[in-house]
């Protein structure tokens, strides 16, 4: 390879680097590249070097992002895989922008950085010749090259007038612009080859010999921790698990009736029972099937003691000949209970008074508000008479 | 005493007549010397942090997302608020280094550096989350579209959490790009001064050869600008769309057309104060306070004072919507679920709005913005606000909603959870510790460029221009065109 000389001069300011640069420019120099620690602004006009292209290549480093994701999402989501989203059209542009967006910064990006490295020729394991090595510190190195012709030693002075504070005359061989690896060949080969070996090693089945090994790292979830269908909360939350299975407080299952959400007084108590008065039926009126359902449910669980007549005379009490001590209220006829509100009673009915128990068991929350309904209508046949056309 | 006219208009970026090599030398510091004992001692309680980081990803993926308190309805917690958080912290970052390049902003040349590492260790950390939320995360290739057998099936393109993906991935690809074109001339100012042929040879390779010729500079200076140009939109893009991930839904909460401006700006916001915790410290460990000086914060609390009001503008704006659209959806998640103080979340929403948009303001203040003790603490309570942010719009938007029957009861975070979180601050502050180690945490290029104009010489200038009379300065001007 040919061996040329350059003559090396540096500087400390800008401000004597661009005269200098003229001067040699003028005298008939070659300038082989001034080095600079930092971008020095005019430096390149000033050296004749024309405006690099690179963000041409940008653009069109962007344009074939654009095109690649357009193209792409094109094709996959109309021809290869035209899939139903919502019913919205497979042609869905704006839906692609963002992507082809981002398409476009990131070819463009990597493209023009790739470019950047081999037009400069730089990267990894590159290393280029150094004329100074404070030229990426605090020197402005001019590098001159120098023909048969060159006086080096006249060149060094007049360098050193225009205020150079360091030359040097130094011979390189050619064809170092390209760089060239800064390891030895051989190493980087050997050290390719032993990584490929390994992993291809590694990556070999030993056949079933592995298979026995009874240690399991990452298991893809072979081991469940699901929760199974009707396992105990308690249980579930035993092993650790948060598994969030109660309904939110106050909801009410799809079909079923408004909850009574009044509680059982405790013993000695009547604020809730009292509080009971302002809780409405849900039930407003009742055809005439539900009539004769409620007929039937009182019949069954009432009458017995309250009486067929709803005089609180049913066959256990019979005049006090029954065996139940007490007597039941006459739930017809007698002012109080007449006045009674409908919210009340089925407290009542639900947790039990006095002597009568509760009901809730026996009887559905809609069938007590039914049965409710049905003795109040019976009240009213009897306090109005006229209006009454259902009594039984 | 001196009694000599300072410049009420501009300070100088860098402090003090300083020489090029100085510069190199202040700079360099950190690398060409051993660390000092709170360098290990804060690599290793985040290296610590960040295995315990791993052990929670590790029973996250063998006993698979169960781990976490997520339920039935906050099917979205703590991983995507971090997740949000974290992009968000990423976005000061390009914005210094892209944004204010654009702009011209001489300032950034100081913390643009060390905003960018931040940028790629914050984007890092927010990648996790989402892949790791997959549960079978050795599934996560099948959100590439990679040409395949399975089908054909690809990733479906009109979905938002596609376009996160493009959009995360991008921005992580192109801010690496950018920092570490950027890197390339400083590592080589490392490799040229290297005393050992260990670092001589890292360096070496770290600096692809670089030698600072003419040529290069230029090309180097036009790849710059574009990947700036590039990354503008970019930034602004990534925040939009990790916004369309809840604003192209129908949650009421989420539901609404400011998210990505709001998301936008709130990303900047957040990014700023960790940008200024990170070099807070940095100044102050490193002594660097004459190249990242009392200016540098004081712009950059500007920022955060903006930003933090366009934030609040939205929170105000949300919650007028709620009332003023007469949706009863969005009228109980913004009334009820947030703003009501006594609701289950109630204290995030304040929580958020105390740090976010209330303690921001003394900023307005110039002797607050200049102040480093309250700026470090309003910069650590702004991500913490910041958080916050995330976790209101996330958790208290899905926690009650359209099916009361299903409604969750109060999520809270399972160890395991918290642990992802931590770990990714492990993982972040190690990666900025090394980096702070090994690499020039000032652009040392930049900060050269700038000297002339910009130090102390500047000041000079501009201090003669401003004491000289009007008429002569008029002449002058009018001379000079
Ligand atoms: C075992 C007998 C018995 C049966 C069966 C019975 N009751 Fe009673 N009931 C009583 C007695 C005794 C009283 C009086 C309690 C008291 O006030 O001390 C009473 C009182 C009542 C009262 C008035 C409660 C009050 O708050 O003062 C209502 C209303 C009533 N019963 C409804 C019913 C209805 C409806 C049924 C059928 C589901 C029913 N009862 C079944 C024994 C019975």
């Amino acid at each position: 390879m040919a061996i040329k000389k350059f003559v090396v001069g540096c500087f400390t300011d800008e401000k004597e680097l661009f005269p200098a640069v003229k001067t040699i420019r003028k005298s008939g120099f070659k300038i082989h590249d001034v080095y600079t620690p930092y971008p020095v602004h005019g430096l390149d006009t000033a050296l004749g070097l024309r405006e690099t292209s690179l963000h041409t290549a940008g653009f069109i480093y962007a344009l074939i992002g654009l095109c690649t994701a357009f193209g792409g999402i094109g094709w996959i989501l109309t021809i290869d895989w035209p899939q139903n989203y919502g019913g919205k059209p497979h042609f869905a542009l704006p839906a692609w922008i963002p992507i082809m967006f981002e398409c476009t910064v990131l070819f463009s990006a990597v493209g023009m950085v790739l470019t950047f490295c081999y037009i400069c020729q730089i990267g990894p394991l590159v290393k280029k010749h150094r004329f100074h090595l404070r030229a990426t510190d605090d020197y402005f190195v001019m590098v001159i090259e120098c023909t048969q012709q060159t006086n080096t030693h006249d060149l060094e002075g007049l360098l050193k007038s225009l205020g150079a504070c360091e030359t040097k005359t130094e011979t390189v061989e050619s064809g170092w612009w390209l760089g060239r690896y800064d390891l030895p060949a051989p190493s980087v080969a050997s050290a390719v080859i032993a990584l490929i070996l390994i992993t291809s090693l590694s990556a070999c089945s030993n056949g079933d010999a592995g298979r026995e090994q009874n240690r399991v790292y990452m298991p893809d979830m072979a081991y469940s921790r699901a929760v199974e269908t009707y396992d105990d909360k308690e249980h579930i939350t035993n092993k650790g698990i948060f598994y969030n299975a109660e309904p939110a407080k106050g909801s009410i299952a799809r079909g079923s009736d408004i909850p009574f959400l009044i509680a059982k007084d405790t013993p000695g108590s009547t604020l809730n029972y009292l509080a009971a008065q302002k809780i409405i039926n849900p039930i407003t009126s009742l055809s005439s099937d539900d009539q004769e359902e409620a007929h039937r449910l009182y019949l069954v669980y009432c009458g017995i003691c309250h009486g067929q007549k709803y005089d609180g005379n049913g066959p256990l009490y019979k005049d006090g000949s029954g065996p139940f001590p007490a007597k039941p209220a006459t739930l017809v006829g007698d002012p109080k209970y007449d006045a009674m509100p409908e919210g009340q009673m089925f407290y009542s009915v639900t947790y039990g008074k006095n002597l009568m128990g509760s009901y809730a068991s026996q009887l559905t929350t809609k069938q007590r508000w039914m049965v409710i309904k049905y003795i109040k209508m019976q009240q009213e046949a009897v306090s109005k008479p006229q209006t009454n056309t259902n009594s039984k | 005493m001196h009694l000599k006219y300072e410049s009420q208009l501009r300070e100088p970026l860098v402090y003090g007549e300083k020489t090029y090599g100085q510069v190199t030398e202040d700079i360099l510091k950190p690398i060409e010397r051993k660390p000092s004992k709170l360098w290990y001692v804060g690599f290793f309680i985040s290296s610590a942090l960040l295995l315990f980081g791993v052990y929670s990803v590790y029973r996250d993926v063998t006993y698979g997302i169960g781990q976490w308190n997520l339920n039935k309805t906050v099917g979205w917690g703590w991983d995507i608020t971090n997740f949000v958080w974290w992009v968000g912290i990423g976005h000061a970052g390009t914005l210094i280094s892209a944004i204010l390049l654009l702009f011209r902003q001489g300032w950034r040349t100081g913390v643009n550096r060390a905003a960018e590492a931040m940028t790629i260790f914050a984007v890092l950390c927010a990648g996790q989350f989402p892949v790791f939320h997959m549960g079978r995360v050795w599934m996560a290739f099948y959100t590439l579209p990679l040409p395949n057998t399975r089908g054909p099936l690809w990733p479906n393109f009109n979905s938002p959490l596609l376009w996160d993906v493009f959009a995360i991935s991008t921005y992580l690809t192109v801010s690496l790009l950018f920092w570490y074109s950027g890197l390339i001339p400083d590592l080589a100012t490392v490799r040229d001064r290297a005393k050992t042929k260990f670092t001589k040879l890292m360096y070496g390779i770290g600096s692809f050869g670089w030698s600072g010729s003419t040529k290069h500079w230029q090309r180097h200076e036009s790849l710059c600008l574009v990947l700036a140009g590039l990354s503008t939109p970019l930034v602004l893009s990534v925040h939009t769309i990790v916004s369309f991930d809840f604003a192209t839904s129908v949650i009421p909460g989420w539901h609404t057309t400011i998210f990505p401006p709001y998301f936008v700006a709130g990303a900047v916001f957040s990014g700023f104060a960790m940008v200024q915790s990170l070099m807070l410290v940095v100044r102050k460990v490193f002594g660097m306070e004459d190249y990242i000086t009392i200016g540098h914060i004081e712009a950059m609390n500007k920022v955060i004072v903006l930003t933090g009001s366009i934030v609040g503008v939205a929170y105000l704006t949300e919650l007028f919507m709620g009332w003023y659209s007469q949706n009863k959806y969005e009228g109980y998640t913004f009334w009820y679920s947030r703003a009501n103080l006594f609701s289950p979340y109630g204290w995030s929403y304040w929580g958020m709005m105390a740090c976010n948009v209330l303690s921001p303001q003394i900023f307005w203040f110039r002797s607050m913005r200049r102040n480093i003790f309250v700026t470090f603490f309003m910069s650590v309570i702004v991500n913490i606000g910041m958080w916050f942010e995330r976790f209101v719009i996330i958790v208290t938007s899905l926690y009650r909603d359209y099916l009361p029957s299903s409604w969750s009861i109060y999520y809270s975070p399972s160890p395991w959870e918290i642990g992802f979180f931590v770990g990714t601050f492990g993982l972040f502050f190690t990666c900025f510790f090394m980096f702070s180690k090994y690499a020039p945490v000032i652009a040392v290029a930049e900060i050269k460029y700038i000297l002339k104009t910009s130090g102390e010489s500047f000041k000079n200038k501009i201090t003669k221009i401003e004491t000289e009379p009007l008429d002569k300065f008029v002449d002058e001007q009018k001379h000079a065109h």
